[in-house]
């Protein structure tokens, strides 16, 4: 017999919220899903609930008098059928064709690659699924100055889950070196370098872009409106003369003040997508 | 890394002991969370509070990447932990189990704070007393 599960939905708001949560814990149920307005508990096992409801009606009943604008309606009970919500998760992503070479999917999905470099991304905590517009536009514009001439060596800051750095590699960019000051994203790009078969071509660093001394053909930052503008001068400086600068995480009306902040850069291309912006900048010699 | 939210989870569950059964499953598997992610990670940060109830809030962005935050226990589990309570009233309001000092109070206050709407401190405590009086605790 199918594992079956009772769920408690209580509305109900503000501190209360916690002490009936507190009780409901008591009795059983193994967590709490807590709205503006209710809570919902859940009680293992494939009981109906009879020997739970009466307790929770008188204990509810108690709670109206301490904290009469609390309880703010009915309870309901609904029996759930166990699921495997271990994968059901994984529906939400599919393959994703990119530009002209990716095709970027789960661990768990093995696409047909067309002749498209394939790339493996774990979804976890660190950005960079493929699904978000600003990585889509990123790898594109990769793409187009790949195509035209490899860079040899790249920088990617704010790598996140490492995707860039991996879809530069893929195009044969011998040298990729990739920042981030989140140990979370280090160690989810590290997983996902991993899973792709990448040892060398990509060097992972928590170092701030400020620090470095290096220059590159290709730098792409993939980040927010106020971290690029304040990392706008090092930035410059570590992009070659005629190098190429990929900005990326802006909304439309953000690229004005992008613009007049990196001095020095020509426009070669802006990639509109939704409400996000990315822009290929070319620095002039 | 360009964030956007698209919700919100706000879940209490046992410290160390996430895992994809309700209700982590059924909340973060609608919004298409690596649920597995989040329990690893969950479980790590609170392992060293065994039996405690911790709020969690769970933010997950466009790209279904999320990022999360562990609060300060309940109000409840901090009293009843301060009285030596392992279950408060069956039926608040109609029996004591229990004192706590006006001492307890203001520091479970204080603790709370910041995730209670309350103004002022004495605010605070109120809030809390009335959840000692729902425990059944007598305040003194």
């Amino acid at each position: 017999m199918a594992v079956r599960w009772l769920e408690l939905s209580v509305q109900a708001q503000g501190p209360v919220q916690d002490t009936i949560s507190s009780f409901l814990v008591e009795q059983g149920s193994t967590g709490i899903v807590c709205g503006d307005r209710s809570l919902r508990a859940f009680f293992p096992g494939t009981a109906d609930g009879t020997a739970l409801r009466p307790l929770v009606r008188r204990y509810l009943r108690g709670l109206r008098d301490i904290f009469p604008d609390g309880l703010v309606g009915r309870t309901r009970w609904r029996v759930i059928a166990e699921k495997n919500w271990h994968d059901a998760w994984r529906g939400y992503f599919k393959p994703q064709r990119i530009g002209r070479s990716f095709i970027v999917a789960p661990p768990w999905i093995r696409p047909k690659e067309d002749g498209r470099h394939l790339i493996f991304i774990e979804p976890a905590m660190a950005f960079g699924t493929g699904t978000h517009e600003t990585t889509r536009c990123c790898l594109e514009l990769i793409d187009q100055i790949c195509a035209e001439k490899s860079p040899g060596k790249a920088l990617d800051v704010g790598t996140g889950s490492g995707i860039l750095a991996i879809g530069m590699a893929r195009l044969g960019v011998r040298e990729v070196l990739a920042l981030d000051n989140d140990p979370v994203a280090l160690n989810a790009a590290r997983a996902n370098l991993q899973l792709n078969g990448i040892d060398g071509a990509v060097t992972l660093s928590d170092a701030s872009v400020g620090r470095l001394r290096r220059r590159f053909p290709l730098v792409v930052a993939n980040i927010i409106l106020e971290t690029l503008l304040e990392m706008a001068g090092p930035l410059t400086r570590r992009v070659d003369a005629r190098g190429s600068l990929i900005l990326s995480g802006l909304l439309h009306d953000h690229v004005p003040a992008v613009r007049r902040r990196f001095h020095g850069f020509r426009l070669v291309r802006r990639k509109d997508r939704k409400e996000w912006s990315t822009l290929l900048l070319r620095k002039e010699p | 890394m360009a964030k956007k939210v698209i919700g919100e989870i706000k879940l209490q569950i046992p410290a160390g002991q996430a895992n994809p059964s309700p209700p982590v499953g059924p909340a973060l598997g609608q919004r298409g969370v690596n649920i597995m992610e989040f329990c690893k990670a969950f479980n790590a940060a609170t392992q060293n509070q065994p039996g405690m109830i911790i709020p969690v809030i769970i933010t997950v962005y466009a790209d279904r990447t999320f990022s999360f935050v562990t609060k300060t226990p309940p109000a409840a589990v901090l009293l009843k932990k301060a009285a030596g309570l392992d279950k408060g009233a069956a039926e608040p309001g109609k029996e004591t189990r229990g004192q706590v000092t006006k001492a307890q109070v203001r520091e479970i206050a204080q603790l709370k704070m910041p995730d209670l709407t309350s103004a002022s401190i004495e605010a605070a405590m109120n809030t809390v007393e009335g959840t000692a009086r729902s425990l059944g605790l007598k305040v003194v």
